[in-house]
């Protein structure tokens, strides 16, 4: 293997590398947003509830 | 008779076999095995790895032996050792390392991923420097992900790329691994400023326990989707997390992070240390995987680092840098050693929380990492 192809090859392997973690930072974002959200409707629903019961 | 029979003895001893280089390769065991005991250098994998080397070499055991005939039986680590053959030890140390990991502080910080891939750069620079040092592209490829510090993932690829380095890549892994302690903090202090180094973050978001549920699953449909290659390793590591973080299946949890790992990890140990026979250790080679592995390991701890300063750079000082070298997984040293220099710069600078985030991202990085180059050259 010549210096260029195995040069080619690292960059390849660094780009995959940077290029599945960064959709896997995006995709933990997205969920984690979504989740807050749910969460945070849930609470007030759950406040509201306890307002009508007090 | 009685002398004739001392003598057959005699001739049957491993003394009358023992060579020079099983000798040296018996003071090197020794060696190892004081490096483990005394000095506690990654004792839970070195010491098995140091007494199979020792085992193998020891003349006429036959204890690595293929079996002769169908009706013969071989010997006892030739049939342990086939779970490193198969891939199947290294993927079940993960899934007790999964059960172990708390993934909470990358969930909080997902940008710590970055970090993570960053300190992969190790494995791309050993990997040219191997080739110009005239490895093949598989050898290049298993010396080269000493640099993701992760010694199940370095002996699941080596195991199918180049078996024959197995002893000398698993041995040069975990020694290096267990001085990261003094490889990392030169490079530290020479990477990073005094005022980036006194830099305190802000403490973490909590994280609900159906974001700490999801994540496991996503990242194994994701990732594997991605890259079918990384499924034996990113699906037990996930799969351990899962058992961790569901809280329903305890026992399960118990005994992956306890029982299985421990079982496993002997017998990983002992087989991996069986591989150094003199005939395939005892070679300039040898030396040359030592020298690239640490150049590995500081190419990924600069790597690590580098992102770590741009992400300072990018938040105008909310992060601190130092958390970028534990990008390297061998977890949780790595994030010990942020820890300990954030609090030489500033005494109340507490960075471990902060470090675990890029030390778990590291471990799914070099995982990908072994994934891309399997599938290139396996």
């Amino acid at each position: 293997m010549t210096l260029s192809e195995s040069l080619l090859i690292a960059l390849f392997c660094m780009a995959v590398v940077f290029s599945v973690l960064g959709i896997l930072w995006a995709v933990i974002r997205l969920f984690s947003a979504t989740i807050m959200t749910i969460e945070k409707k849930k609470e007030k629903s759950f406040a509201k509830k306890r307002g009508t019961y007090l | 008779m009685f002398i004739e029979s001392l003598m057959k003895l005699w001739k049957d001893s491993g003394f009358v076999a023992l060579t020079w280089q099983s000798l040296l390769m018996i003071i090197i065991a020794c060696v190892l095995i004081y490096l483990a005991v005394a000095k506690k250098f990654e004792p839970l994998l070195l010491l098995p790895i140091a007494f199979g080397m020792l085992l193998a070499n020891l003349p006429l055991t036959g204890l690595m032996n293929e079996p002769a005939s169908s009706s013969e039986a071989g010997g006892l680590l030739y049939y342990l050792y086939l779970g490193v053959k198969k891939g199947i030890y290294p993927s079940l140390i993960f899934l007790g390392i999964g059960a172990m990991t708390d993934f909470g502080p990358l969930i909080a910080r997902p940008s710590s991923l970055l970090i993570g891939a960053g300190s992969q750069f190790g494995i791309a620079a050993a990997f040219i420097i191997a080739i110009l040092m005239g490895f093949s592209p598989k050898e290049a490829s298993s010396i080269g992900i000493i640099g993701g510090a992760d010694g199940p993932t370095a002996i699941y690829l080596t195991t199918r790329l180049a078996p024959h380095l197995l002893a000398s890549i698993a041995i040069a892994a975990y020694s290096y691994m267990a001085l990261i302690p003094l490889i990392q903090p030169p490079l530290m202090k020479l990477l990073t400023t005094k005022k980036e180094r006194m830099i305190q973050m802000e403490q973490l978001r909590k994280i609900s326990k159906l974001e700490k549920i999801c994540f496991p699953i996503v990242v194994s449909i994701l990732c594997i989707l991605l890259l079918p290659s990384v499924a034996p390793l990113i699906g037990m590591l996930m799969l351990g997390n899962l058992f961790r973080e569901s809280g329903v299946v305890e026992r399960l949890s118990d005994t992956v992070q306890n029982a299985l790992i421990n079982i496993v990890t002997i017998f990983l140990g002992v087989t991996v240390g069986a591989t150094a026979e003199s005939s395939e250790f005892l070679k300039t080679q040898t030396l040359e995987i030592i020298f690239l592995g640490l150049i590995a390991f500081m190419f990924s701890t600069v790597g690590g680092l580098l992102i770590g300063k741009l992400m300072c750079w990018a938040t105008k000082g909310k992060i601190n840098p130092l958390i970028g070298s534990a990008g390297v997984s061998a977890v949780p040293m790595a994030a010990r050693v942020s820890q300990i220099e954030g609090q030489k710069a500033n005494p109340g600078n507490y960075l471990l929380m902060h470090a675990m985030g890029p030390n778990v991202a590291g471990v799914i990085g070099s995982a990908v990492a072994a994934g891309v180059l399997l599938s290139l050259f396996g």
